[in-house]
């Protein structure tokens, strides 16, 4: 772990949300748009703070509709509903991915069209407090990442199940998406970064079907943020042509570091 | 201790996701002439264009099974180390244990990648004649339509001028109908593979719900090489 080991700095009293995002070359050649769509707040009290990303489909005819409104109204269910029962994470989840699939089921009917065409995965992660308890929580369905950094370094929660194929997925929009949505939570008193990101980022940082973060690379997101280095490098990076060759679609990443205006 | 493979190095050294496509080609006698030229020229085409793409490249797969006799004439490798050879007429048509044969080496090869810990895309199985079985089809039938329930394997079926027997294609490609190529267009069709496998090859993620139910794909049109009657 080296340099990256997150042991001896101090567990932060205040999160910041950093996010980057670039549109994937194939989208920008095709003078496509980013379908990608993240969406990040905390409660006023700062008590739980919320990430979704979520990655509308590249086969799907409405993507960046779908990603965009699924963000949307899990972000507004998560602060409605976390609050009032903050240790029942896995009753707040469903309830949150199925006010998101709602959304999608009206604008499909509004629009006279079929719920395939906003096909998107939407991941969520955040920390709550429960008296007085810091929790991680985590959940998703579709691919992308969910990466935690503690004092034993960082790895995958919340690992959706992989079908067979690299790029076949099962999404918000499927039928079977209620049996398929991956949960974790846990007490993350340690907790130092915390990172959701969509299957473009996941190619490269994330190895082993989703399970194995490259240290190296969230390592160093967290050291360049935590020395105060300019969010806009993520971005550079993201776009950079080594990063066109792992993967041609949009990236997205957000994450949760100590915010530095709190920090001693 | 691991055991050191060649295959092992070529998963460690390309650890990108790999689509695999295998060619199963009829080069029976009846293909002699201007249709075997004709084939083997596509198939300087697919190499030519795959290698153009900087992401296919190193990740379409390419294997090929001729028949008759059934012959692996190409394991899988990977585009960019893919070289077309020359293709030879050579006996009858035994269509359903060439389908086997590409079947079990589509499995062979899942389970190279999954021990090797590399990705995989939907493998596609291009079956191409230009007659009727000389073999019983019932097998192979059996293990087509069992490829495409169980998600195996996306199994296309071609006919290459009037005596392709399109029934037998149709029962041995159950999950689309098959398509007869125009004339002798093997330089189209090649090109056209060439294309949707290079889109293939990058993540445009879609569902596996939509897979399983035959939801058509978004690849591009087939119109400049082949009509579905």
């Amino acid at each position: 772990m080296g340099q990256h080991d997150l042991t001896g700095t101090p567990a932060p009293a205040r999160w910041a949300a950093v996010a980057a995002q670039v549109t994937g070359p194939a989208h920008a050649q095709a003078g496509g748009e980013c379908e990608d769509s993240f969406a990040a707040a905390s409660t006023a009290d700062g008590e739980h703070c919320f990430l979704v990303v979520a990655d509308g489909a590249g086969s799907a005819a409405r993507a960046s509709t779908g990603s965009r409104l699924a963000a949307r109204a899990a972000l507004h269910a998560l602060l409605l509903h976390a609050p009032q029962a903050p240790a029942d994470w896995e009753t707040v989840a469903r309830a949150v991915f199925t006010t998101a699939r709602d959304a999608l089921v009206l604008a499909a009917a509004a629009a006279g069209g079929e719920l395939r065409a906003l096909h998107t995965t939407l991941l969520v992660a955040g920390v709550v407090q429960v008296g007085d308890e810091r929790r991680l929580v985590a959940a998703g369905i579709g691919d992308g990442a969910i990466v935690v950094g503690d004092a034993s370094g960082f790895r995958a929660v919340a690992v959706t199940p992989r079908g067979e194929y690299a790029n076949e997925t099962v999404f918000l929009t499927d039928g079977r998406f209620a049996d398929r949505i991956a949960l974790h939570v846990e007490s993350a008193p340690d907790l130092r970064a915390l990172a959701v990101m969509s299957d473009g980022v996941e190619a490269l940082a994330v190895e082993g079907r989703g399970t194995r973060p490259v240290a190296g690379f969230f390592g160093k997101l967290v050291d360049h943020l935590a020395e105060g280095g300019d969010p806009q490098a993520i971005s550079q990076v993201l776009s950079s042509d080594r990063a066109a060759l792992q993967s041609d679609d949009d990236k997205t990443l957000l994450m949760l570091v100590p915010d530095r205006r709190t920090e001693p | 201790m691991t055991e050191l493979t060649a295959e092992g190095l070529d998963f460690a050294v390309n650890q990108e996701p790999r689509c695999p496509c295998v060619l199963v080609l009829d080069v029976s006698g009846s293909m002699s002439g201007e249709p075997i030229r004709a084939l083997n020229e596509g198939l300087a085409t697919l190499q030519a264009t795959l290698r153009e793409d900087p992401i296919a490249r190193s990740r379409v797969e390419l294997a090929i099974v001729t028949f008759g006799p059934v012959r692996i004439a190409q394991d899988f490798v990977v585009a960019d180390e893919f070289v077309a050879q020359q293709l030879h007429v050579d006996g009858s048509t035994p269509m359903g244990e060439a389908l086997i044969a590409a079947l079990d080496l589509v499995e062979t090869r899942k389970q190279a990648y999954r021990d090797n810990d590399v990705n995989y895309y939907r493998p596609w199985v291009w079956l191409m004649t230009d007659g009727a079985p000389t073999d019983k089809i019932d097998a192979a039938q059996e293990r087509a339509a069992d490829a495409e329930r169980q998600g195996r394997a996306s199994i296309y079926g071609i006919g290459v001028g009037d005596d392709a027997d399109m029934t037998t294609l149709a029962r041995l490609s159950p999950g689309r109908p098959p398509l007869r190529l125009k004339g002798l267009a093997f330089q189209e069709m090649f090109r056209w593979l060439s294309k949707s496998q290079s889109q293939r090859s990058r993540s445009s993620n879609t569902s596996e719900v939509d897979v399983l139910q035959h939801q058509p794909l978004a690849l591009p049109p087939v119109d400049g090489w082949a009509s579905t009657t």
